[in-house]
C-alpha cells in the first residue's frame, strides 16, 4: 500500500498535478471521494478547454477590419500563406522544355535571360504577340491556299494555260512560306502559364494540325509528280489532297473560336 | 450512489460539449468548398471553378452566427475546361504579379439564414469594397455558406479580353460554397 501511494505521488508530480485513477484504487477510495475527484476533473477539464478557447479566440477580432481606408489594410503582406505561382506549366511539352525551360536551348545559348518572374512576364507578352501573329498568319495562309486551290482547279480544267500554271505555282510557294512561318510562330512560342491534360478546342485544333501538316507535305510532292499530265490519276489525288488540306486548315481555325 | 456518479458524468460531458461549441475560427474543408466565376461574351459563356479556395470564418455555433470571414484563392487554380483560355486569363490579370484573390469581411449582417457580407476584395492588386449575398446552412457538424457577388473588370483595371474583336462583358459574377466542419 505504501508503494502504491508513493507511485501515485510520483505520477501526480510528473503530470503536474494531474489526476490519474488506478484500477485498484476503488478498493481503498470511498464513493464520496470518487465524486469529489470527478467534480475536480470536470473543473480542470473545463478550465483547460476554456483557456484553449480563449487562446484560439484571441486573434479572431483582429481579422475584422475597420471600414476606414480598406486599400491600405488589405495589403499583400498581410495575407498569410501567400500564393506563389509557377513560372512554367507542369504539363510542359518536350519542345517547350528544350527551348524555353530553365535549362532550355534559348537560355543556355544566351538568346534569352535566365528564368525569373520578370523574364517570364516578358516571355508571356512575346507569346501573346506570337499567337496573335499566328492567328493572322492562319487567315493569310487560308486565303493563299484557297487561291492556290482555285488556280489548281483551273489548271486541271484548262491544262494548256501557262499563265494559270504560273499563278498556281506562285500561290503554292506563297502558301508554303506563309504556312511555315505561321506554324513556327506557334511551335517556337514560349509556353503558357497553365497547361492541363484535358480535351478542349485546342486539342481539336492540334489534332487537325497533324492532318493539314501531312497535307502540306504530301500535296506539293504529289503536284511535282504530275508534270504536264493534268488529267492523270496523280493529278486527281493531288487535287483531293489539296482540297482536304484546305478544308482541314479552315476547320482547325474555326475550332478555336468555340 | 451509482446514479450520482452517472449524473456527474452527464454533467461533465454536457459542460465539455457546451465549451466545444464556443465561438471560434474555422477553416473550410478542402474538396468540399469551391468558387466559380462566370464570364459572358456575346458568343460565349465561360465558367471556371477553383476547388481549392481557402475560407476562414469566425463563428458562434450556439447562436448560429457568423461574425467574420476571410478568403483566399490561387487565381491559377480556376479551371474553365480549356487551359489555353485559362492561361490567357492569367496573362490578362497579371497572375505572376497578383497570384491570389483575397477577401476580408468588414461587416456581416444576418437575417435568419440570409447573410449580407461586406468586405474588401483584393484582385489584380486593387482593393475594392464589395457586398456578397449568401445563405448559411447549419447542421449538427457542418456549416455551409453559399453566396455570390459581382465585380467590374474595369474597376479592377483589367483589360477585357476580346474574341473576334468583341470584348467580354465587364461584369464578372462569382459564386462560392464554403463548407466548414463544426467541432
Amino acid at each position: 500500500m505504501q508503494r502504491l501511494a508513493a507511485a501515485r505521488r510520483v505520477t501526480r508530480e510528473a503530470t503536474g498535478g494531474g489526476f490519474i485513477v488506478f484500477p485498484h484504487q476503488t478498493e481503498t477510495t470511498s464513493e464520496h471521494q470518487m465524486m469529489k475527484q470527478l467534480v475536480f476533473l470536470a473543473i480542470i477539464a473545463a478550465l483547460g478547454t476554456g483557456v484553449a478557447d480563449a487562446q484560439q479566440s484571441l486573434p479572431q477580432f483582429d481579422l475584422r477590419l475597420p471600414l476606414s481606408d480598406p486599400p491600405e489594410l488589405a495589403t499583400v503582406d498581410s495575407i498569410p500563406g501567400m500564393v506563389k505561382p509557377r513560372l512554367l506549366p507542369e504539363n510542359i511539352s518536350f519542345l517547350e522544355r528544350n527551348l524555353w525551360g530553365e535549362h532550355g536551348l534559348f537560355r543556355t545559348t544566351g538568346l534569352v535571360p535566365a528564368l525569373t518572374r520578370e523574364e517570364r512576364k516578358r516571355e508571356l507578352s512575346i507569346r501573346r504577340d506570337m499567337l496573335t501573329l499566328h492567328q493572322i498568319g492562319g487567315f493569310a495562309t487560308l486565303g493563299l491556299m484557297t487561291t492556290a486551290a482555285y488556280f489548281g482547279q483551273r489548271v486541271i480544267d484548262n491544262g494548256r494555260s501557262r499563265s494559270l500554271r504560273r499563278d498556281h505555282q506562285a500561290f503554292v510557294t506563297a502558301t508554303i512560306i506563309s504556312y511555315s512561318a505561321t506554324a513556327l510562330l506557334a511551335l517556337l512560342s514560349p509556353p503558357p502559364l497553365i497547361r492541363r491534360d484535358e480535351f478542349s478546342t485546342i486539342t481539336v485544333h492540334k489534332t487537325l494540325a497533324w492532318i493539314h501538316v501531312s497535307g502540306m507535305i504530301l500535296t506539293p510532292i504529289l503536284g511535282s509528280m504530275i508534270g504536264r499530265h493534268t488529267a492523270s490519276h496523280r493529278a486527281h489525288i493531288h487535287q483531293i489532297a489539296g482540297y482536304i488540306t484546305t478544308a482541314t486548315l479552315a476547320a482547325a481555325m474555326i475550332s478555336v473560336t468555340f | 450512489m451509482t446514479a450520482k456518479v452517472h449524473g456527474v458524468l452527464i454533467l461533465l460531458f454536457s459542460a465539455l460539449s457546451m465549451l466545444s461549441a464556443q465561438p471560434g475560427r474555422v477553416q473550410s474543408l478542402k474538396g468540399e468548398s469551391w468558387i466559380t466565376y462566370h464570364l459572358t461574351h456575346p458568343l460565349h459563356e465561360v465558367e471556371a471553378t477553383s476547388k481549392v479556395p481557402l475560407f476562414h470564418a469566425e463563428i458562434d455555433p450556439q447562436n448560429r452566427e457568423i461574425k467574420g470571414a476571410d478568403a483566399q484563392v490561387d487565381v491559377t487554380s480556376f479551371d474553365s475546361g480549356n487551359s489555353n483560355r485559362d492561361s490567357h486569363a492569367m496573362e490578362v490579370i497579371d497572375a505572376l504579379d497578383y497570384p491570389a484573390v483575397t477577401f476580408t469581411s468588414t461587416k456581416i449582417v444576418q437575417f435568419g439564414d440570409s447573410l449580407s457580407i461586406s468586405g474588401v476584395l483584393m484582385f489584380h492588386g486593387i482593393s475594392r469594397n464589395i457586398v456578397a449575398a449568401a445563405l448559411s446552412k447549419w447542421s449538427a457538424n457542418k456549416l455551409e455558406v453559399l453566396g455570390s457577388f459581382d465585380l467590374s473588370l474595369t474597376e479592377f483595371k483589367i483589360q477585357r479580353p476580346t474574341l473576334l474583336l468583341i470584348p467580354v462583358n465587364d461584369r464578372l459574377r462569382f459564386k462560392f460554397d464554403a463548407v466548414f466542419a463544426l467541432q
